[in-house]
């Protein structure tokens, strides 16, 4: 494997270790296809700190045989999912997230589609969202498409719904209630000012903000003799220009 | 006996046909060589190089898929200038939805609850996802779809036997697209006795009586990766997304595949 480890970790590998930090010994979780941000966490987190959670999606080896991703729905559907990893083109101050298309001075341009996530986002126990550009144009005061919506509607049976999402500059906490989003820390050389300016709507900062806490030792040591390793460090787009 | 251009020849213009993550892509390029038009393309969840191709290859009349990706390869350009164009209409659907609306055609149902989708564009923007009282539970409301049940499936599988059982994965739905589709048609890369001996844990057997035509296709998932047979071809993958980049160099791609050189070499079966 490569390289050393540089002294300054890259944005994009402080977010896979704050996705490893979301999940749960135990628990049944899923990643979405060439994810590569979350596929480090899940490795990470199944190294340290969830050894015995369960990784029920195909994006990385050695998970249970499911048949086709239809079994996966249905776990998803009875509940017995705990966390799925999102990304989204937009996400507004409901926590409604756009994965479909944007419009542009009156042109539509189109992305690659809704995916899983019109029926994830309110089956599964807790969806963290991830997004390495955290932008006014990313976050924006309301979608130009609704994939999925924030909050319930009124007659809505929902077994779960948006938890976190996290970005190179932040980790966002949105209430399950209903999905207002508070800054619950800002990564090393933000503040909650620098954080709440790259926000296109108003961004409250929750009481206990804080700064997010560096790699520890035993997570940077972890990716670089284990994770990368296995993954190969070719298919890590942040490793790829070390 | 049933070769290629027969099997694929069954399929009439504007007919629905399903396929999965396991791109056909052998029996794709034959719809290119025979110029099928107005399909309805279902691509079961999502819609990957075969529809890719086919849309290309102006085959495609409507496509109604959960997203569009090419493996690891992103986003589709021909299916985005399509849609661009205006020429192409575009069902969007979630990768869930599409596989209840197949699971209650498969079973027969005319429709299905769906969970989720409250809230969302695509409840609001598709005259068929409607809401009702739950019959159940008057305190809550749910969404139904109309099942899914394609004119015909495609497959592309690893092997068969002589009476028409072939082995495939578990990892795409497959199963699925043929147990709700009225016709299926299934490539197979070889036929041999022992096909259905000492199945690896993520392999399934789909018995012959499913399939309207089996046909012995050789590289039937070229250039793309066919496990236990060979891997992905770079290079022609490379060419293809090359050639994609724009509408001129794609027709001429589209053109070059339907010149007759390849078509003789399938050597066929009956189901």
């Amino acid at each position: 494997m490569s390289p050393s480890m540089p002294d300054t970790t890259s944005p994009e590998e402080l977010m896979a270790v704050l996705c490893a930090r979301e999940i749960r010994n135990g628990e049944r979780f899923g990643v979405g296809v060439e994810s590569p941000i979350p596929m480090v966490g899940a490795l990470l987190a199944m190294r340290l700190s969830a050894p015995s959670a369960i990784n029920v999606s195909r994006s990385l080896p050695g998970g249970p045989l499911l048949f086709g991703s239809h079994e996966f729905t249905s776990l998803a559907q009875r509940g017995k999912v705990g966390l799925f990893f999102l990304s989204a083109v937009q996400i507004d101050e409901h926590a409604n997230i756009n994965l479909q298309y944007i419009v542009r001075n009156g042109t539509k341009k189109s992305f690659m589609g809704a995916f899983a996530a019109p029926i994830y986002y309110s089956v599964v126990k807790r969806i963290v969202l991830f997004r390495a550009e955290h932008s006014p144009r990313v976050f924006v005061k309301k979608v130009d498409c609704v994939t999925a919506a924030g909050r319930a509607g009124r007659r809505e049976r929902r077994i779960g719904g948006p938890s976190k999402i996290i970005t190179s500059r932040a980790v966002l906490r949105i209430d399950p209630l209903n999905g207002a989003i508070e800054l619950e820390s800002f990564h090393p050389g933000e503040s909650p000012d620098t954080v709440c300016e790259a926000t296109g709507f108003p961004l409250r900062v929750a009481s206990d903000v804080h700064e997010t806490p560096a790699l520890s030792e035993a997570e940077a040591r972890e990716l670089r003799d284990f994770v990368y390793p296995k993954l190969g460090p070719s298919t890590i787009p942040w490793l790829a220009d070390r | 006996m049933t070769t290629l251009a027969d099997a694929m020849g069954a399929i009439p213009d504007g007919a629905s046909v399903a396929v999965t993550k396991f791109n056909p892509m052998e029996a794709v390029r034959e719809l290119n060589r025979q110029q099928r038009t107005g399909l309805h393309v279902i691509g079961v969840p999502t819609a990957g190089f075969a529809v890719d191709l086919l849309i290309a290859a102006g085959c495609v009349g409507v496509v109604e898929t959960g997203a569009f990706v090419l493996g690891s390869h992103g986003s589709a350009r021909n299916h985005l200038r399509a849609v661009e164009d205006g020429g192409l209409r575009l069902i969007e659907s979630s990768c869930p939805l599409i596989e209840m609306q197949l699971r209650a055609g498969a079973a027969g149902f005319s429709f299905t609850p769906i969970l989720g989708l409250f809230g969302s564009d695509m409840l609001a923007e598709r005259a068929e996802l409607k809401v009702i009282d739950d019959p159940y539970d008057p305190d809550y409301e749910v969404v139904i779809a109309p099942s899914l049940r394609p004119d015909f499936a495609i497959i592309h599988a690893l092997r068969g036997d002589r009476d028409g059982n072939v082995v495939t994965t578990i990892h795409n739905e497959d199963r699925l697209i043929v147990q709700a589709a009225g016709h299926v048609i299934v490539t197979v890369e070889e036929i041999r006795d022992d096909a259905l001996d000492g199945l690896a844990a993520d392999e399934q057997v789909i018995p012959g009586m499913y399939f309207d035509a089996v046909v012995v296709a050789p590289g039937g998932a070229r250039p793309l990766a066919c496990p236990r047979h060979y891997a992905e071809d770079r290079g022609a993958v490379e060419a293809y997304l090359a050639a994609a980049k724009s509408a001129d160099s794609m027709v001429r791609y589209v053109e070059g595949l339907r010149s007759p050189q390849k078509a003789d070499a399938d050597v066929s079966v009956h189901a």
